[in-house]
């Protein structure tokens, strides 16, 4: 008997390696379809709904029930939600309601507009905690620039700084109209790398020198020509504790959120039970258990 | 003690040892094949649970309640159309060889991974359902095509009267140097083409005044890419917007068998041809019932639900019939308040023509 349970143990043990773990709802046989020796169920229903996107269903819930951990303000989530749909209603003014329902109807387009608000609170958290190895990645900078055309202009712009006027006066005297803005620089900003290899360590303050950038072009003819242009840059800041938001927005795109979830997932040790949600999920993330 | 008595007093012992070793081998296989360890599903309470985090559970009941709320009821109909078509309709061998045909298609075009996600995007388990899924589209248009047909008075005759359908063909001969002018805001084109251009176009024309079959001269002549299929352009009707003017204008004109004067357009001479007007003969086609489903919604609902009945295939969840009688209804309302100006033609018709015009 005991040697007969014993391999009864062993084959149950065989058939259960080739097996794949579903979950069940509740309910499983209460029938949805039937007729004609068809009989479908809730448990159908859900194995077939679950062949659909469900990536995007888990990270909606994810991303509430982080945001819980992570005691996101949701307030201000709500607040922001409700801004943006005041703002659409002013857009689309009479076709307000034509467009919900091109989304699928208020309620489901507020679920997907707070999640992507609450998602960016959860970003905004997830660069607090990993700002050195941003800022050792993006290396950011706040910096103003101006351009000229020649050496002369853009020096004649460096020496009115050095002799004491602001960078801003200094446009206006270099009869520049339209005065540069503060804006953070990063290693991957899409300027030319000469631009990008001067603030990489530059020093507070303006630069001694003009930056000069070459760029070649090919006119019609094939003739290739280089331009010369020379950038007066002003460094204003390298401490990123200083302009910590304009950084957080600069790389706001730059940040795929699949790290982000990584981040979290890891940190609130997921564990996934159904084979088709862990077959979604660890095929996009890590630290799926 | 020989082997025989070995096996005899150590059965057991070796039947254990060739079950574990059977274990080992599947989870080495598993563990080739990269399919992912999964835990054992889990209980909580009665209810299976989908994941953890954090110690929050998210369970299966929540999960379905979620993809419900965005899939739920699209699914459900999907799967009741399906029973419905599959059961009304008999398999015929010419659906097997289509479906077969097709199926091999898809195949090698997408490989086996590719094509399951696309299975399973539509509610089937995997690739080898390809199959499958073109025997329920057969069955879906049969059993509407069916409906048409029984109903040629009430929706076909009227459809046609309001949209003249047909199937057109096309030789296209291109010529490079072509002029336009426009003259109250008619552009016209003159081609102006090389000896070559010619006389390909009086080749063209010789073999159809031989009687050479259309699709033989366009297969050997035609310029458009439509020349593999013997110039066949497909679907064609008043309200279709995909061709150049003057190519709709005439393909316009056009009754069943006639072929028109050349006419010329930015991409040099054209030749059509009009394969059929008969909607008999079009039944096939899908973008002809597309264009009838679109200005008569009921063409496409009340045949299903006429074979539901019939069949007593009935959705006995409540919330879920509500809602499914609903978009139906809302969707046959639309037949109400057709118009003449409603589109019959599938918008995403393209053609040589047209993708050269973008």
């Amino acid at each position: 008997m005991k040697k007969i349970l014993a391999v009864l143990f062993a084959l149950v043990l065989l058939a259960g390696c080739g097996s794949n773990a579903q979950t069940m709802v509740s309910d499983p046989d209460t029938v949805i379809i039937s007729g004609n020796d068809i009989t479908y169920t809730k448990q159908d229903l859900f194995n077939d709904l679950k062949k659909n996107d469900v990536t995007s269903v888990i990270r909606a819930d994810l991303t509430n029930r982080i945001a819980g951990f992570e005691e996101i303000d949701m307030d201000e989530v709500t607040t922001k939600v409700n801004d943006y749909f005041e703002e659409l209603k002013t857009q689309y003014a009479d076709s307000y309601d034509s467009m919900l329902s091109y989304y699928g109807g208020e309620e489901s387009f507020r679920k997907t507009i707070e999640s992507s608000y609450t998602l960016d609170a959860l970003l905004k958290k997830y660069c607090d905690y990993n700002l050195d190895s941003l800022v050792s990645e993006y290396t950011p900078v706040l910096a103003k620039m101006q351009s000229f055309s020649t050496q002369e202009e853009a020096q004649a712009m460096i020496d009115n700084i050095q002799n004491g006027m602001s960078f801003d006066d200094a446009c206006t005297e270099a009869g520049i109209t339209t005065l540069p803005t503060e804006t953070v620089y990063l290693s991957t900003s899409d300027i030319d790398t000469q631009l990008i290899d001067y603030l990489s360590d530059s020093a507070v303050g303006v630069s001694e020198y003009p930056v000069v950038v070459l760029t070649d072009s090919t006119n019609d003819n094939g003739e290739v020509a280089t331009t010369e242009t020379y950038y007066v840059i002003e460094t204003i800041n390298r401490d990123v504790e200083e302009f910590k938001d304009e950084f957080y927005s600069a790389i706001g795109s730059e940040i795929d959120t699949t790290d982000v979830f990584n981040y979290y997932f890891n940190k609130y040790n997921i564990e996934v039970y159904d084979q088709d949600v862990y077959e979604a999920l660890s095929s996009q993330y890590e630290g799926i258990n | 003690m020989d082997t025989k008595e070995i096996l005899k007093k150590f059965w057991f012992v070796g039947l254990i040892a060739i079950l574990f070793v059977g274990f080992i081998i599947i989870y080495i296989v598993q563990m080739i094949q990269n399919q992912p360890v999964v835990k054992s599903p889990k209980e909580v309470d009665g209810n299976y649970i989908v994941y953890s985090i954090n110690g929050e559970n998210y369970t299966a009941d929540e999960f379905y309640s979620d993809l419900y709320d965005q899939y739920g009821i699209s699914t459900a109909y999907d799967r009741y159309e399906r029973y419905i078509c599959n059961n009304a309709v008999e398999t015929t061998s010419d659906m097997e060889t289509v479906a077969t045909n097709n199926a091999a298609y898809l195949l090698q075009q997408y490989g086996e991974e590719s094509l399951t996600e696309q299975m399973r995007s539509l509610g089937y388990e995997n690739a080898d359902d390809a199959y499958d899924y073109y025997i329920y589209l057969q069955k879906s248009m049969k059993l509407r095509s069916d409906y048409l047909t029984a109903h040629k008075d009430d929706i076909l005759d009227p459809f046609v009267e309001a949209n003249h359908p047909k199937e057109i063909s096309h030789i296209l001969i291109t010529v490079d140097d072509i002029t336009s002018e426009t003259t109250d805001g008619v552009t016209t084109y003159t081609a102006n083409p090389t000896d070559e251009e010619q006389a390909k176009l009086d080749a063209v024309l010789a073999a159809l005044e031989e009687g050479q079959a259309f699709a033989d001269v366009a297969t050997e002549y035609s310029d458009d890419s439509s020349a593999s299929s013997g110039g066949a352009l497909g679907y064609f009707d008043d309200n279709n917007t995909s061709y150049v003017t003057v190519f709709a204008e005439t393909a316009r004109t056009l009754t069943g068998g006639q072929v028109s004067e050349v006419i010329t357009s930015q991409y040099g001479y054209h030749i059509i041809y009009c394969d059929t007007d008969q909607p008999e003969e079009m039944m096939d086609d899908t973008d002809f019932l597309n264009a009838v489903f679109a200005e008569y919604p009921s063409a496409y609902y009340q045949p299903l639900l006429d074979a539901a009945n019939e069949l007593g295939i009935e959705i006995s969840d409540s919330e879920l019939k509500a809602a499914i009688e609903e978009d139906i209804n809302s969707a046959m309302s639309v037949e109400e308040n057709t118009d003449d100006t409603n589109t019959g033609s599938d918008p995403e018709t393209t053609t040589e023509t047209e993708s050269e015009a973008q």
